[in-house]
Order: structure tokens, then sequence, then C-alpha cells
């Protein structure tokens, strides 16, 4: 089980909780970069899953690299300091039963909360279909399992003027969440 | 009807943040949300710390994508922007105030002077040239919703990006 540090726990999981969408990037096998916005969930060990397209540009790199780097944020933020959690990951494609099924209600869960989906009923269904993830369907599901987790670091003044950084958030072994 | 470039121009307009993914010196993908600003010919521009990931990253490799979307609205209901291109930090007198007249004239800011992105201060101006542009549509496999991204016509994108 993975948790993150308590100290800025609650700023990371304020972040999480709040966005629907994450963006993934990845190196194609070019050492170029490419990137995607996705809807994503979560469990307790902040393992993040998602759905696409088996043929889509990023699930065709994460195949041959799972290497990503995952970005949170509010991109609607009008202030000069976006808080944001930034992930450094490896990515894979979810095929066993149970984890379809864990990811999928973890879905089911998020479409419920945001409206997307509006009864428990078709939640349900939509938990039932894990099979259109898996076999001849062209939709895949993915996880990302994190290795780096940091968030943005309060701002540094030089003469006035604002230099960006980051903070590393610890991941411990094991801890509770 | 909208076009999709006038779609594009919309989001690009209204979002302040955008996210760069660059890769690293070894090769591993980084992501940075950044305010950006851009000009009529449709470069952007970003101020950051010389000395950030991506800074490095693009010193290293020009390589460039970029999403510019909202990260808050329903699945099908919002578009994103996707660009592929170069940046590089700008070395170029003009070019640097250029994108200082887009970066704080954006936000109705007084700029700051042109000797503050230079020599021993420690924030540089980037210019991201964009050669690709995508918009987002929703696809439906099997009653899921997947995302498709459909190209844009960048001369017909940057005309609307002139037209106020």
């Amino acid at each position: 089980m993975i948790a993150l540090s308590l100290d800025n726990l609650h700023t990371v999981q304020k972040i999480l909780d709040e966005n629907l969408y994450m963006t993934i990037s990845v190196s194609n096998s070019n050492g170029n970069p490419w990137i995607a916005n996705l809807f994503y969930v979560y469990d307790k060990n902040y393992t993040f899953y998602w759905y696409s397209p088996k043929n889509s540009r990023h699930s065709h790199i994460i195949r041959t690299n799972p290497d990503v780097a995952l970005a949170i944020f509010d991109s609607t933020a009008t202030g000069d300091d976006v808080d944001a959690v930034y992930i450094q990951a490896n990515a894979y494609e979810v095929s066993s039963k149970s984890e379809l099924l864990k990811g999928l209600t973890l879905y089911g869960k998020k479409l419920l909360g945001t409206h997307f989906i509006r009864s428990y009923k078709a939640i349900e269904m939509f938990i039932k279909r894990y099979q259109d993830f898996k076999g001849g369907s062209p939709l895949r599901m993915y996880k990302a399992v994190p290795k780096k987790v940091w968030k943005l670091a309060p701002s540094k003044a030089y003469h006035e003027k604002f230099v960006d950084s980051r903070i590393e958030v610890p991941l411990h072994k094991p801890l509770m969440v | 009807m909208k076009t999709n470039e006038y779609l594009a121009k919309e989001i690009i307009e209204s979002m302040l943040y955008m996210n760069i993914s660059t890769i690293t010196p070894k090769g591993r993908p980084w992501n940075t949300p950044l305010i950006f600003a851009y000009d009529k010919h449709f470069n952007l521009y970003w101020l950051s710390w010389k000395k950030n990931q991506h800074s490095i990253n693009v010193k290293n490799n020009p390589h460039v994508f970029a999403t510019i979307y909202d990260s808050t609205v329903p699945t099908d209901t919002g578009f994103g922007v996707y660009l592929e291109g170069t940046a590089h930090e700008i070395k170029n007198l003009k070019e640097t105030l250029q994108g200082l007249k887009c970066i704080y004239g954006r936000r109705n800011r007084i700029r700051r002077p042109l000797k503050e992105f230079m020599n021993k201060f420690p924030r540089r101006m980037y210019k991201f040239t964009p050669k690709r542009v995508w918009i987002n549509g929703y696809g439906d496999v099997d009653s899921n919703y997947v995302d498709v991204r459909v190209e844009l016509d960048m001369e017909e994108l940057k005309q609307a990006i002139k037209e106020k």
C-alpha cells in the first residue's frame, strides 16, 4: 500500500477530488512527447485508472514504454499560481476481471458524483459490462502506479519575481490514508 | 455553425493555463501547467525559471506537445485543443519584447523590464510554435464515450486567432 506524506496530503487530496481530468504525457519511440487529457479515477493506494481505445496513440506508446507523467490541476484557474499535482508513474493495461471491476466501480462512483450517470441501475450496468474492456473490444482499461508525487512548492521570489518549483510529496510503504 | 477552428480559438482565448509535455534528457516524459499568451501568428509564449525541469528539457529536446482544455467540465461536454510543435528559449531582444507584450498584455498588467529576462536574472521567455493542432471530439464505442482527435487547418486557425 502506498500513502502520501500527511503534510501535503490534504492539498493533494483536494486537487485529486476536485478535478475530473488528468493530463498524461508519454514518450514515443523517437523520444518525443505525446499528450492526452483523460477522465480519471483513483483508489486508496493512489493508483490511477482510465479507459481508452487500445489503438489510441497514448495506449500504443504505453505498451512499449510504461513511463508516464501525470498532471492534475484546475485549468480554469485565473491566479498566478495554480496548485497542481504531478506524478511520475508506470502505466499498464488492466486485464484481470477483479481489477477491471475495481476500476469500473471507481468510475461509476465518479460518474454518479459528477451527474454524468444519474442512476445506480445505469452504474450497475456499466460495471457489469467489464467485458467491454477485454478480448475483441477496441477499449482497454489502464492503470498508472505512482513512483513519485510532487505538488507545486510555495513560490520563491527573486527580485520580486516569482520562481516556481515543485516539492516532492514522499511516498511511504506501508501507510494508511 | 462554428467551425472547429473557431471552437479551438474560443478555448484558447478562455484559458489562462496550458499544459506542456516535454522529455527529460534521460528520455522520460514531463508535464507542466503554465500561464501562456499568444501572438497574432499563433506563436505561444511563457515565462519560466531557466532551471525548471521543463526549461532544461526544452533546451535538450525542443519537441513539445501541449494541451489547452477545461479540466472541470463533465465528460462529452467540453473541447480540448492539442498542439504539437517546437519551443525554444528566446534570446533575441525583439522577440523577447514581442513575447512580453503578449504575456503582460493578455492580463492587462504592467510589463516588466526586458533586462529581467536576461543575464543573471532567473526567468526566461520561451516561444512555442505549433506545427499541428487538433481538437477533441467524442466517439462512441459500445456505448462508452471515447475521445477522438480532429486535426485543424493551421491557416484557418491562424485566421480565426487574428480576428478579434
